[in-house]
């Protein structure tokens, strides 16, 4: 009979592994590969969906085949019958004698456009067929001589032969009527079906209504221009109640008026009075070709064919003078051919005959020579790429985008800003674009080329984003240099949104730059601390309060930085900086002072000692507090001065008036050695220490060997005094020298405001302290206790165990927890939102404000239109902060890793 | 207090050898019963010149009693060898010495040590200071994460050395006396953890004989290591003799006869005989002695 084989335990075990242990095995790993794969796939698709999001930004425009209809003579007398089309697919009939129009507008719609000839006849015409509906006359009695027409809303003034100026307002009106109101033939219209009605155009709308647009032309009365010769240059800007104008007759004579509209209630009559100035004009050899008035109608423009332009100071018409001469033509020999103004009429635009179009605008300029300071330059060059010389050039309502007409048939639009060319559209047998406009929603171009009317659907998406103007410098209008700008909506109609990523992202670096210069040392000290010297069953207590911390939502400390905090450091700021000297220096005084104690009291007061130590925080807030304005007083001395006398009017010893009397403020007379000091203070701080630890202890550590304690500690004082004094020596020295170079105040502090980055610093710094904490604490609670008793059974005390080896032995866990910090502080957005000003500056300034891409998705999400550029926008934003954090977390992840190897394998 | 030791007599008959011994079934009782007993300490050690001086020692973990009232006297210069079956507390006693208990938070101590006549568990004394007198090295081999070279020179650098040759002299006399440099000459600045179990055991050494200390705890040092690299550091032990004392605990029962001068038994947290080795290997004066060394029990 075999015996079975011997068993200890008295049980034979089952070889076979049993089912539901296999299945539990299975289920666990499909779990967990699921697990992995959906986690990749949620990223990707988060990632997936913001690209999708963001790509339209960048694609480009896009154009229907236009429309193409000559223009019908009929007048609304003979609403007849279409006439033949052409051999080019429109309809066109020669208008019988009258002259060619030399301006289009159209309607919102894109179904009328009106047209003016010189000869003062305006016409409405369909914009599908060419069919005249309706026509009206500017020219009653005298000969048209000149006119302007409005870059946006109704307002167009004439000039005469007989040197009469009249303003007119012309404008599409639209009328809504039932369906069931509407007379007959117009019931049967179908959805958006059109007709002809009463010189009108029908329509019937989506919504079962009929809408009858109409242009509606409102001539007023003529005005007496102070001359009698035929006026020929003439412009105008301002509303309809309070127009400016400026002209010229045919002797050259330049006036500027502005004029004051009264609508009578009783006859419903509007009467003007003008109050005009003639402009001392400095004439050249030939007669000018352009005149121009600025949006504000506080400078005059008179340019020369040749490119010449005088600039005339009108903000006092009485004493009005040419500010200065500009040449506007790129080469010498180059001719201007067309002048317009973008939106606002801030921005000149001037075409050559060598099809490019150049931009300008007024900036002010440091000493220039000019009567009001600015100075007329060149923003931006819109290049040609070979069309002809340019005929018309036209702003669009909304936007900075200009249809410019060339010679040869084509229009090209451009947005200037970041000078982005977003397409062309070519008319069909290449004569050359009288006008050409875009439609009041920028979705249509509608251009006048030789007799016809062609008409463009367009898409014109997002016309402000590029590349380089997302990421790189842009000239905006108006700024004296070329700037990263984050400014997406503005208070005015002509504001131009400015979409600079770039202070935003600089934002989050500040942001996040201060917030670990306060936090981490802390937070690394405090985990070394409770890992390495606390008592467990302290730490036990200490580290889940620290954790506690964590979970105290972010709002709230954001609301305590920017309610409670920032409005108190603000009445204190001498002592606050004074705080973060004095609290260190406080407790290491009071760690000597423990060891001066006799050794005796020493060990029986132990269990205090904590508590001792911590003492150091109220000492070094009364230090500060007696410190702060002693320093304030002694190196931060502004002296006022009198700009007239150059006398000194007034001694001011106050921090913040010290910090806005910098950069070259004449009002003003500081050193900045104080500003300095800030800096190099806590650098020679650290200077002074490093030395004393490599050269002095050594030295102190052979002589000291039969030392008592006691002289141990007086030596140790005596050094960390000496230390003190050579490190304000060496940082006085420093800051003397630094000063000689360049003045702080600009680089890394300025202008003190109250919600500022020490605020958000500090805050944030709490923010992520916990987070660090933890992390670090964890990482050097698993460096194995054998290695520490090895030390310490080396001969080493704590510190130099914790330094020498749990330090590098936990460094990849460190540097986790730093990288973790880091996440979370560029992440960070309710802190930052409350606790700053959100201003999208980009200075290094600790006491100003910022803006980061977290808070500012948070702040215009809410507003942004979808899919408008602006919300676009904020996606680039996110998606830019998710590969910032994707960079950081890899590089992170590659440098643990090397950490970790350089362990094992050195 | 709490004594959970489970103490049992031998279920086996105790084969009595010829010689006659001292009936010890009252001290069996009196462990039994948590109680300490005296240590039957021999009279060849009265004349040694004592460097490390025990004196009533006791040792708690927590509630649970590690040490009883360890008496002895460990002379100058000479190789003192701890044995006794697994958890009496050798290594315990050995951690006590240098004061390494101090970092585990439950242990409570009484009694005192002296070293050299001064007191180590004294309220004021100087930590450090104490354990730089002392060397250990581990049961487990505890090399840093750092290089050969760093490991070795460790304790030098604690002290603020800096000189180049100094540094590496250390380390080579310190590395050629753990029987290592032949291996690890041409790989200095590798890794400590490349290096195999055996040899991390001997760094470890080299790093405690660098601290040239007064007294070196080796707290079973060659449980690693091939008989070629034991044997060596037996030579070592004896090459230091005389300078340095060294106290040792071993398992191995020929290397305590081979390479100490003086045996201490240890049981249950007892010191239970201590003498010179060739007396203690061959005439013991206790049964359990006995027993334990001739493998009987333990
Ligand atoms: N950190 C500790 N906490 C609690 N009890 C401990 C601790 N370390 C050791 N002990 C206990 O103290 C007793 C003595 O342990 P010690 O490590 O000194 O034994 P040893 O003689 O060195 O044994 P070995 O020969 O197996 O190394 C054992 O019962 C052990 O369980
Ligand atoms: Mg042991």
């Amino acid at each position: 009979m075999p015996t079975p084989p011997a068993s200890f335990t008295g049980r034979r075990r089952t070889r076979r592994t049993r089912f539901s242990v296999k299945v539990a095995d299975a289920l666990a790993r499909t779990c967990i590969t699921i697990g992995g794969f959906g986690t990749i796939i949620a990223v990707t698709t988060v990632c997936v969906f913001l690209v999708a999001v963001v790509v339209p930004l960048f694609l480009p425009p896009t154009s229907e085949p236009p429309i193409v209809s000559g223009i019908v003579r009929s007048g609304p007398a003979e609403p007849g019958a279409p006439p033949p089309p052409d051999a080019s697919g429109a309809v066109r009939r020669d208008a019988p004698g009258g002259q060619r129009p030399v301006h289009i507008a159209a309607d919102e719609y894109t179904l009328l456009a009106w047209t003016l000839s010189a000869d003062g006849r305006i016409d409405v015409i369909r914009i599908d067929t060419g069919e005249v509906i309706d026509a009206h006359t500017v020219a009653p009695e005298a000969a048209l001589t000149a006119w302007s027409l409005p870059q946006r809303g109704d307002l167009c003034t004439f000039g005469y032969a007989d040197g009469t100026v009249r303003l007119a307002r012309i404008d599409f009106a639209l009328t809504f009527m039932e369906i069931e109101e509407a007379p007959e033939p117009l019931r049967d219209l179908d959805v958006l079906g059109t007709m002809a009605w009463e010189r009108g155009l029908a329509q019937r709308t989506r919504e079962g209504q009929i809408r009858i647009l109409r242009l509606a032309v409102d001539l007023l009365d003529p005005i007496d221009s102070g001359t009698t010769r035929p006026i020929i240059r003439l412009d105008h800007t301002g509303t309809a109640e309070r127009p400016v104008m400026a002209w010229q007759d045919a002797d050259d004579v330049l006036r500027y008026g502005q004029l004051r509209s009264r609508r009578n209630l009783m006859t419903g009559r509007t009467t003007l009075t003008a109050s005009t100035h003639t402009i001392p004009f400095r004439p050249r050899a030939t007669p000018p070709a352009f005149i121009r008035l600025t949006g504000l109608g506080d400078n005059i423009y008179i340019i020369w064919a040749d490119g010449v332009l005088h600039r005339y100071d009108v903000r006092d018409p009485a004493a009005a003078t040419v500010a200065e001469e500009v040449d506007l033509v790129p080469e010498p020999g180059w001719m201007l051919s067309a002048v317009g103004f973008l939106i606002g009429k801030t921005t000149l635009v001037t075409g050559d005959d060598h099809g490019g179009a150049t931009t300008w605008f007024r900036t002010r300029v440091e000493g220039a020579p000019t009567t009001d300071g600015l100075v007329l330059r060149r923003a931006s060059r819109l290049d040609g790429a070979g069309a002809g010389p340019v005929r018309s050039i036209s702003s669009s309502q909304r936007k900075r985008i200009l249809a410019i007409g060339h010679e040869d048939g084509r229009v090209r639009l451009h947005n200037v800003t970041n000078e982005r060319f977003l397409g062309e559209v070519d008319t069909v047998d290449a004569e050359p674009v009288h006008s050409a406009v875009l439609g009041p929603r920028d979705n249509a171009v509608v251009a006048l080329a030789g007799d016809r009317i062609y008409h463009w659907e367009m898409h014109i998406p997002h016309p402000e984003a590029s590349p380089r103007a997302i990421f790189g410098k842009v000239w905006y209008e108006g700024y004296e240099a070329p700037a990263h700008v984050w400014q997406s909506t503005g208070g005015t109609d002509d504001f131009e949104s400015k979409y600079g990523l770039v202070p935003l992202i600089f934002g989050t670096i500040k942001g996040t730059f201060y917030s670990l210069l306060f936090g981490v040392p802390l937070a690394l000290l405090a985990a070394v601390y409770t890992s390495e010297f606390l008592h467990r069953r302290v730490r036990a207590i200490v580290k889940p309060s620290v954790e506690m911390m964590a979970s105290l939502p972010s709002v709230v400390l954001g609301f305590l930085a920017g309610l409670i905090v920032a409005p108190y450091i603000e009445t204190v700021v001498p002592t606050a900086l004074a705080a973060l000297v004095t609290i260190p220096l406080s407790f290491l005084l009071l760690a000597y002072a423990w060891q001066m104690l006799p050794s005796r009291a020493r060990i029986r007061f132990d269990g205090v000692r904590i508590l001792f130590i911590f003492g150091g925080i109220p000492l070094g807030i009364r230090l500060a507090s007696f410190l702060g304005p002693v320093a304030e007083a002694m190196l931060f001395e502004v002296r006022v001065i009198d700009p007239e006398s150059g006398a000194v009017t007034a001694v001011l010893r106050d921090f913040r008036l010290w910090l806005n009397a910098g950069g070259g403020n004449p009002a003003y007379e500081s050193s900045p050695i104080g500003g300095w000091l800030m800096l190099f203070l806590p650098l020679s701080a650290l200077l002074v220490g490093l030395a004393s630890v490599r050269l002095v202890n050594p030295f102190l550590m052979l002589r000291s060997e039969r030392w008592s304690r006691r002289r141990l500690a007086l030596a140790d004082a005596g050094k960390f005094i000496s230390g003190a004094a050579l490190t304000l020596g060496l940082a006085l020295l420093l800051s003397a020298a630094a000063s000689l170079i360049h003045d702080p105040r600009g680089l890394y502090i300025d202008t003190y405001v109250q919600r500022n980055a020490l605020i958000v610093g500090f805050i944030m710094g709490f923010a992520i302290i916990p987070i660090i904490y933890t992390i670090a604490d964890d990482a050097m609670g698993a460096v194995p206790e054998h290695l520490r008793s090895a030390s310490l059974g080396a001969g080493a005390t704590r510190w130099q165990t914790a330094v020498r080896i749990v330090l590098p032995t936990a460094m990849s866990g460190l540097f986790s927890a730093v990288m973790v910090g880091f996440g979370r502080a560029v992440g960070e957005t309710m802190i930052v939102l409350m606790a700053t000003g959100n201003t999208p500056v980009m200075e290094w300034n600790i006491f100003s404000g910022f803006r980061t891409l977290s808070a500012n998705i948070a702040v215009e999400l809410p507003e942004a239109v979808k899919d408008s550029t602006n919300y676009r926008m904020l996606f680039l934003a996110a998606l830019v902060l998710f590969v910032m954090t994707f960079v950081i977390n890899t590089i992170a992840e590659f440098v643990r890793q090397r950490y970790r190897r350089r362990a094992y394998q050195l | 207090m709490t004594h959970t030791a489970p103490v049992q007599p031998p279920d086996r008959p105790i084969e009595m050898s010829g010689r006659e011994r001292i009936l010890d079934d009252a001290r069996f009782a009196a462990m039994a019963r948590g109680e300490s007993i005296a240590c039957e300490t021999h009279a060849a050690l009265a004349g040694e010149d004592t460097v490390l001086e025990i004196d009533r020692f006791n040792l708690h973990y927590g509630t649970v009693r590690a040490l009883y009232d360890i008496s002895m006297n460990i002379p100058r210069g000479r190789i003192t060898a701890l044995i006794g079956p697994s958890g009496c507390g050798k290594s315990t006693l050995l951690r006590s010495v240098n004061r390494l208990n101090d970092l585990i938070d439950s242990v409570r101590i009484t009694g005192d040590m002296r070293l050299s006549g001064d007191s180590i568990y004294a309220p004021d004394v100087d930590v450090i200071e104490l354990r730089k007198r002392m060397g250990m090295v581990f049961q487990k081999s505890n090399p840093f994460p750092m290089s050969i070279y760093e490991n070795v020179v460790y304790p030098l650098r604690v002290d603020g050395v800096r000189n180049r040759g100094t540094l590496d002299e250390v380390c080579e006399r310190s590395l050629r006396g753990a029987a290592l440099w032949e291996e690890v000459r041409d790989r200095l600045q590798e890794s400590a953890l490349s290096l195999s179990g055996g040899q991390q055991q001997r760094l470890c050494i080299a790093r405690a004989i660098a601290a040239e200390p007064e007294v070196l705890l080796m707290d079973e040092p060659c449980s690693a290591l091939d008989p070629i690299a034991t044997s060596k550091i037996e030579e070592l032990m004896l090459g230091l003799r005389g300078e340095y004392t060294v106290l040792i605990v071993t398992h191995n029962m020929q290397q305590a006869s081979r390479a100490s001068d003086f045996c201490a038994f240890m049981y249950l947290g007892r010191l239970v005989e201590y003498g010179p080795t060739p007396d203690m290997f061959t005439n013991p004066h206790l049964r359990e002695t006995e027993d334990y060394i001739t493998g009987r029990f333990g």
